[in-house]
């Protein structure tokens, strides 16, 4: 109790040193929390949508450049037996708006929510042949649109007319009647994918290698989930990156909580020397300055972790690409950084304090 | 019947200390003998650069010597080990510096009662109400709540002696405690450092350039260039 006492005692003396440590722990903490959240959000970015085929013409990482045509589908609907449900043709195009690239997604209304699994949650769905589009929640966030907005695709001015949320994927995505994009892109019945529902008692990889073995080299098959996989590889890759951006940020608070000590017990080694000769051990006078470090720490972190959330808190969901990830930090993730934080502070301390403690009292003494 | 004699509080035999300062080497001490006796007031005078601080620091456990043997309160202070040392400086000793050097972050009251719950190990709180009791007693009373900054150079050096004698230490090292104040401060630190001597029978070995303070002395040593000597 009398170290805390003199703990609390000496950071209050000195208010401004101890409002600069904290400030320097402050950024150190957002940025590792804000890191952990978004690798965290990049971890869950790749789910799948079930075992339903998608036919590709060409590279699935760009599917945007295929042609596939009612003929070929219907091929393959043919080679899977009498498996297939639906076949739902689907224009694929990216479309950048600002700095931010969504996907076009462009299907038969009737499929939207039978099949594609839309749900509506408000405004109504546009008219198939009208300039209309529905939006998902992840363009609404990043490009900022909002029903009944008028905005401009491909050259054309279209109606904002539904919020939209599309289950099973991160994408950020415009939706549109797959008669309207036919006549916008003049497709001339042409599309970029299409997707096989699969009766729910058929072997799904029986009838994929069914599928595959009738191509001849017009299109490619995978699974949605395997294809969603795929495409966000990339983001598994950044993913590994934040993770090293965490591990990073770990160091930075340590070597950092471990200067700030050093700086401060250099800067009053005089008085860790008067402690010695007053007979305090060495070990007391380390537990002295971790527990301050702790201390300074935890404030630091408290007032970053408050700071991050807010943060987050602020922009819920963010844009990559087309993925839209939502940064988000649970309770694990605070005490971890918590844990870190302390941890790390206390560490630092301790290495300092005990090499500053190792100098002979008579040498701490006349240092000042 | 017989009466045991009371060994000295300090013996020291041929100490040696030698600095290196850079490829330059410093004697600083060379061979010196000394014995103190419990409740004597000892002066070592001297010029500056002569050994006095160093000879402090060795019988006050703070560095070792070279060479020789320096026993303090039973404690052989050149061998101990640093844990040993510790311990030793807490029950036995006191120290008054030149410069104070007090905590600059704490109270007056707070210097003294680190002190005392250091020595004591008691509580913070009974540490607190000696350490106001103490100040009370050296006339500080009013000064309890102020930080050294806010004190004259006269107040925080009682404020150190205060510091030095809470705990009730057998022995007070002093280096210099009138080197950093004025002549009318001087007067009262140095009363009150041989008052202790009376009240509570401490023993006292103070150092100083100052041949003016040999009046408060019981016994004087003269130290030039490492040799100990009696003065005239």
């Amino acid at each position: 109790m009398t170290t805390l006492r003199l703990v609390f005692a000496d950071l209050a003396a000195d208010r401004v040193r101890s409002l600069v440590a904290v400030a320097a722990i402050v950024p150190i903490v957002v940025a590792h929390l804000v890191l952990v959240a978004v690798a965290g959000a990049l971890a869950d970015a790749p789910s799948g949508a079930g075992r339903s085929l998608v036919l590709l013409s060409t590279n699935p990482l760009d599917p945007s450049t295929g042609r596939l045509d009612d003929a070929t589908v219907s091929d393959a609907v043919d080679a899977a037996g009498g498996n297939v449900v639906s076949a739902t043709p689907i224009i694929f195009k990216p479309v950048k708006v600002g700095e931010t690239i969504f996907q076009l997604r462009a299907a038969p209304m009737s499929s939207w929510e039978e099949v594609l699994g839309l749900t509506l949650l408000e405004g109504h769905l546009p008219d198939a042949q009208a300039d209309e589009i529905v939006i998902t929640e992840g363009v609404a966030s990043a490009a900022g649109w909002r029903t009944d907005d008028v905005v401009e695709i491909f050259g054309t001015r279209f109606t904002v007319t539904a919020l939209v949320r599309a289950p099973g994927t991160k994408f950020a995505s415009l939706w549109m009647s797959l008669q309207r994009a036919d006549r916008l892109f003049e497709a001339d019945g042409t599309f970029q994918m299409a997707s096989l529902e699969l009766d729910p008692t058929a072997d799904p990889d029986a009838v994929r290698q069914s599928v595959a073995s009738a191509a001849a080299g017009r299109y490619s098959v995978y699974f949605e989930d395997e294809l969603t996989e795929l495409q966000a590889a990339g983001l598994q890759a950044a993913s590994d990156l934040s993770i090293l951006g965490t591990i990073i940020g770990v160091a930075v608070l340590a070597f950092g909580s471990f200067n700030l000590t050093a700086i401060a017990l250099t800067e009053r080694a005089p008085d860790l020397g008067v402690a010695r000769v007053l007979g305090v051990p060495r070990t007391a006078l380390t537990a002295f300055a971790a527990i301050r470090s702790m201390i300074l720490g935890l404030v630091g972190y408290l007032v970053g972790a408050t700071g991050a959330v807010l943060l987050m808190s602020r922009q819920g969901t963010t844009t990559l690409r087309s993925f839209v990830l939502s940064p988000r930090l649970d309770a694990a993730d605070l005490a971890l950084a918590a844990a870190v934080t302390a941890g790390a502070a206390l560490a630092g301390a301790w290495l300092a304090a005990w090499r500053a403690g190792s100098r002979p009292p008579r040498a701490l003494v006349e240092s000042r | 019947m017989p009466v045991t004699p009371t060994p000295p509080i300090v013996e020291a035999h041929g100490v040696e200390k030698t600095y290196r300062r850079g490829r330059t080497e410093v004697a600083a001490l060379r061979g010196i003998d000394l014995s103190i006796e419990p409740g004597e007031v000892l002066f070592v005078v001297g010029p500056s650069g002569g050994g006095k601080s160093t000879l402090l620091n060795l019988v006050g456990g703070l560095d070792r010597p070279d060479r020789g043997k320096i026993v303090v309160a039973g404690t052989d202070v050149s061998v101990a080990s640093e844990r040993a040392l510790d311990r030793f400086r807490r029950r036995h000793l006191g120290f008054v510096f030149q410069f104070f050097n007090l905590l600059g972050t704490l109270t007056a009251r707070d210097n003294v009662a680190v002190a005392l719950a250091a020595r004591r190990g008691c509580s913070w709180a009974d540490a607190r109400a000696e350490a106001n009791r103490l100040l009370d007693e050296l006339g500080l009373g009013a000064r309890a709540d102020h930080r050294p900054a806010e004190l004259s150079g006269g107040e925080q050096q009682r404020v150190a002696i205060a510091r030095a004698v809470a705990g009730e230490p057998a022995l007070i090292l002093a280096d210099e405690p009138t080197g950093n104040i004025d002549s009318a401060a001087t007067a009262a630190v140095m009363s009150l450092l041989v008052t202790l001597k009376e009240t509570r029978g401490v023993t006292l070995l103070i150092v100083t350039h100052d041949y003016s303070l040999r009046r408060y002395a019981g016994r004087v040593l003269e130290m030039v260039d490492g040799h100990l000597t009696a003065s005239g």
